[in-house]
């Protein structure tokens, strides 16, 4: 199972975190100030699977955004690299050549997107192809919404 | 009231919403916290309005604000007032702050129950799914008693996209909710057997983490994940199934023995992903792993199926990723110390072809096998037919041809004479005998020489002293060739006794060099004029003759169905036995290159095997002969030359890189090395192939035949 995954930039401000068990906020402060010491203080061409506590973390630099996901001792990390590498391609298909600036402005789709991938610390759906439909349909869905809204604005 | 309406609304126009407030922040660096505070008392004031659709862009805000550390844990409320939005865009707004921020002593989580009760039930896929996935990050223990039961029903929803989810979430609902467990567990296990491919991955998946908690519950269901192993072509899910028998075979040891042949399967389909994988590279850390395997799978065939494996990948197209030779040699010898593997005169063969078609390692792989020659007691445990003396064949052969190489080719000459070799197959007697002869060339030529003239009459009755024990052999080609070679060395000394210079006659007797032949070059010499292979070279028999032939005896009719049977049978028996008469001659035959092997069938793509742990073993001290280099070393050495090239590079390309600094988009890493990149350690000059001198390479260009190496 999958704990957590982050994202931050090469100067530590966190892009996304998404965390599969509730916890309280000091902790997730805590966790997120370990992980971006320990991630970025990492040579360039150290190995990208870490020990801390009981869990292993993966990180995978992108560009200048760090990708860093949690798993128990259990789990494969070699599986969690293509874990992290498919998130990526799924953003890159919705974004359309995605960088760090789409994430920041776009963040909430970057969650949505990845709630359709995993859920419960577990891989939802290993197609790419549903993934991309779901999230389509559910952008439609908005779209239709949104229409609305401008009516209710102006006439009360 | 109409104008406060309208001035209502002109206010919402000047809302930020969450780009502006991104931008905003980005602005202000300097003072980021006076300008954030600011925000969220604007926040403040949007979440006192009715509008939902306000509510929703301030909620979105505070999200964000939350990300960079601001706590919101005062907005619970306003949350779930806008997950309870009937607008999809605004309650998955509301579910998305509520998985980030809610947590088990949030208060106001009671009262989200009833709402994701309502949107669990919603006609809208997409209002149900966001539910599923917001309430699996904050699932508490009593969320998860309230809403098991309709959790469950969503199991066996219409829509897949449902199913899935609920499947998933029910992982997190037996962990908070134990008890649930057991109404769930006969719905779950069918869902196992989904039509839709990612619910059952779904199920496989949660199953999957439920038995590895407690492994004895799940036993039962070993059968129907054996059939969904050997069925799936998901590699997702065949790599959570294998973990999952990785947990269930310490219960159950018969399961361990069913399983190994797909798991053998499975193996084999990931070492031949390896053929593609190989790069000048990788090469050498591949066959460092490889060699680590073959360690410790002692016995098995497992250890052969690697040796082929390790060799096959090296000597692919024409060993196009070997850049150092002396390495590739040194794990050949290497592989020689394994016991037991049939495969001797593969790595023989290997250690042949490379000998002669590099000319630049001639020199080491002579040196190496002197040593090998020298501790061949050490090898001789193994007496049977391709066991690992057949390398002994190899080395014999090598030393001989390029004796000129040798350090001390007496010492060899002694070893290659020893008594002991006559344990020895005989094959490899005779090859012992053979090139015994022409390290006794070498050796003469360079004692007449010198000034010692006594030397090179030692020599003489060193070999006159053990050839005889070679001409009593049992095998007839040792015979042979023992009793000629002494008898040219009886003639010999007895120009040496009248002080004849013997030594350029006898290397004028294995002079001219050998090259290999290509395997297509028999089809291209063309047929002599006149010559008629298809015609008769004898009348062939006439058909009257036979029929009269048949006895006339008692059994007249059962003869001739005998012999026709007996017939049909030794043809077979026949063939078979020319066929291993013919595999045999090829393999003793030094100069016949064997072709490519056949193309792999195309497998799928197995990543890794959880089995194989990959541990820092203690390698219990291998055979060590004395003289022979550990391939680690070369391993090193490599690894230094290739960052020295790439420090030198780096700083070329530095100078390079500064002109141009590319902004967004650029995804990739420092960038990968390119093939090119690598230059061999030495430069190759691969020996060509003979063919019928008529014919040139150039008009028909021929893939499996390239030879020449490109200088780089």
């Amino acid at each position: 199972m999958m704990r957590f995954l982050l994202l931050f930039s090469r100067q530590g401000r966190l892009r996304l975190q998404k965390w599969f068990t509730p916890m309280m906020d000091r902790e997730k402060k805590k966790i997120i100030r370990d992980m971006t010491t320990m991630v970025l203080s990492r040579q360039p061409r150290t190995c990208n699977f870490m020990q801390w506590k009981d869990l292993k973390i993966i990180y995978k630099r992108y560009a200048s955004l760090y990708f860093c996901l949690a798993i128990e001792s259990q789990e494969n990390e070699l599986l969690a690299l293509e874990v992290i590498h498919r998130y990526v391609e799924l953003l890159d298909k919705y974004f359309g050549n995605v960088c760090e600036l789409d994430i920041i402005f776009n963040f909430e789709k970057a969650y949505f997107i990845l709630d359709e991938f995993l859920m419960g610390g577990e891989i939802q759906e290993t197609s790419k192809q549903i993934v991309n439909r779901s999230i389509d349909a559910s952008d439609m869905l908005q779209e239709d919404d949104s229409s609305e809204w401008y009516e209710v604005q102006l006439f009360g | 009231m109409a104008l406060k309406i309208v001035k209502g609304s002109i206010d919402r126009m000047f809302d930020k919403n969450l780009q502006d407030l991104v931008r905003g922040i980005r602005n202000h660096k300097e003072d980021e916290a006076k300008y954030i505070s600011t925000c969220i008392d604007e926040i403040k004031q949007e979440l006192k309005q009715d509008n939902i659709a306000v509510k929703a862009n301030a909620v979105c805000k505070l999200t964000y604000l939350q990300m960079l550390g601001y706590d919101v844990s005062w907005a619970a409320f306003n949350i779930v007032e806008v997950m309870s939005s009937s607008k999809f865009t605004y309650k998955r707004i509301g579910y998305l702050a509520a998985s980030q921020c809610f947590h088990e002593s949030t208060d106001v989580i009671m009262l989200t129950t009833n709402q994701i009760r309502k949107d669990l039930s919603s006609p809208n896929q997409y209002d149900t799914g966001v539910a599923l996935t917001g309430l699996s990050c904050f699932v508490t223990p009593d969320l998860a008693r309230d809403l098991a039961n309709d959790i469950m029903t969503l199991m066996s929803h219409t829509k897949p996209y449902i199913r899935k989810k609920a499947v998933l979430i029910m992982y997190k609902v037996f962990l908070k909710y134990p008890e649930s467990l057991r109404p769930a567990f006969p719905r779950l296990k069918e869902k196992l057997e989904d039509p839709d491919p990612g619910v059952q991955s779904a199920a496989v998946n949660v199953i999957c983490e439920l038995a590895r908690r407690n492994p004895k519950n799940y036993l039962s269901l070993a059968p129907l994940f054996f059939k969904l192993m050997t069925s799936s072509t998901n590699n997702w899910v065949l790599i959570k199934i294998i973990k999952l028998f990785g947990a269930l075979t310490p219960l159950e040891p018969r399961l361990g023995k069913k399983l190994i042949e797909p798991l053998t399967n499975l193996i084999h389909r990931a070492l031949d992903l390896l053929y593609g994988m190989v790069s000048k590279k990788n090469l050498m850390e591949i066959v460092k792993k490889l060699m680590l395997h073959v360690d410790k799978a002692e016995g098995t065939t497992y250890r052969d199926e690697l040796l082929t494996k390790i060799i096959d990948i090296c000597s692919q197209s024409n060993y196009q990723y070997i850049t150092n030779f002396e390495w590739y040699i040194s794990i050949l010898v290497e592989l020689t110390r394994l016991e037991g593997t049939r495969h001797g005169h593969l790595i023989a063969s290997q250690m042949l072809d490379v000998a002669i078609r590099v000319k630049a390692i001639r020199i080491f792989a002579v040196a190496q096998m002197a040593t090998l020659l020298d501790n061949a007691h050490l090898l001789t445990g193994n007496m049977q037919r391709n066991g690992i003396c057949e390398v002994l064949y190899a080395a014999a052969w090598i030393c001989g041809e390029f004796s000129e190489h040798l350090e001390n080719p007496m010492q060899t000459l002694e070893a290659m004479l020893r008594p002991k070799v006559a344990t020895l197959p005989g094959h490899i007697q005779a090859v012992y005998v053979q090139n015994a002869a022409k390290l006794f060339s070498t050796v003469l030529k360079s004692q007449e020489g010198s000034t010692e003239g006594t030397a090179a009459q030692e020599t003489s009755q060193l070999m006159i002293d053990r050839l005889p024990l070679f001409v009593q052999s049992a095998n007839l080609e040792v015979q042979e060739r023992a009793s000629c070679i002494l008898q040219l060395v009886k003639y010999i000394q007895k120009l040496q006794q009248k002080e004849v210079e013997v030594a350029e006659e006898v290397s004028a007797l294995f002079a001219g060099e050998l090259n290999p032949v290509a395997p297509k070059a028999q089809k291209k010499v063309p047929v002599p004029e006149g010559l008629d292979l298809d015609a008769w070279i004898n009348e062939p028999p006439s058909e009257s003759e036979s029929e009269d032939e048949q006895p006339k005896a008692i059994f007249a009719k059962e003869e001739p169905k005998h012999s026709r049977s007996r017939h049909t049978e030794v043809d077979e028996k026949e063939l078979a036995r020319r066929r291993e008469a013919r595999k045999q001659e090829q393999a003793n035959n030094p100069f016949y290159i064997k072709a490519s092997p056949s193309s792999q069938k195309v497998y799928q793509e197995s990543p890794g095997v959880e089995h194989i742990p990959v541990v820092q073993i203690d390698l219990t001290v291998p055979l060590k002969v004395p003289g022979l280099p550990m391939s680690d070393q070369y391993l090193k050495l490599e690894e230094e030359r290739r960052q020295k090239e790439r420090a030198d590079k780096k700083k070329k390309e530095k100078k390079k890189r500064k002109e141009k600094r590319s902004g967004r988009g650029r995804r990739h890493d420092s960038g990968p090395e390119s093939e090119e990149d690598i230059t061999p350690a030495h430069m190759v000059d691969i020996v060509t192939e003979e063919m019928p001198e008529e014919y040139h390479l150039n008009i028909e260009p021929q893939k499996s035949l390239i030879f020449e190496r490109s200088q780089k």
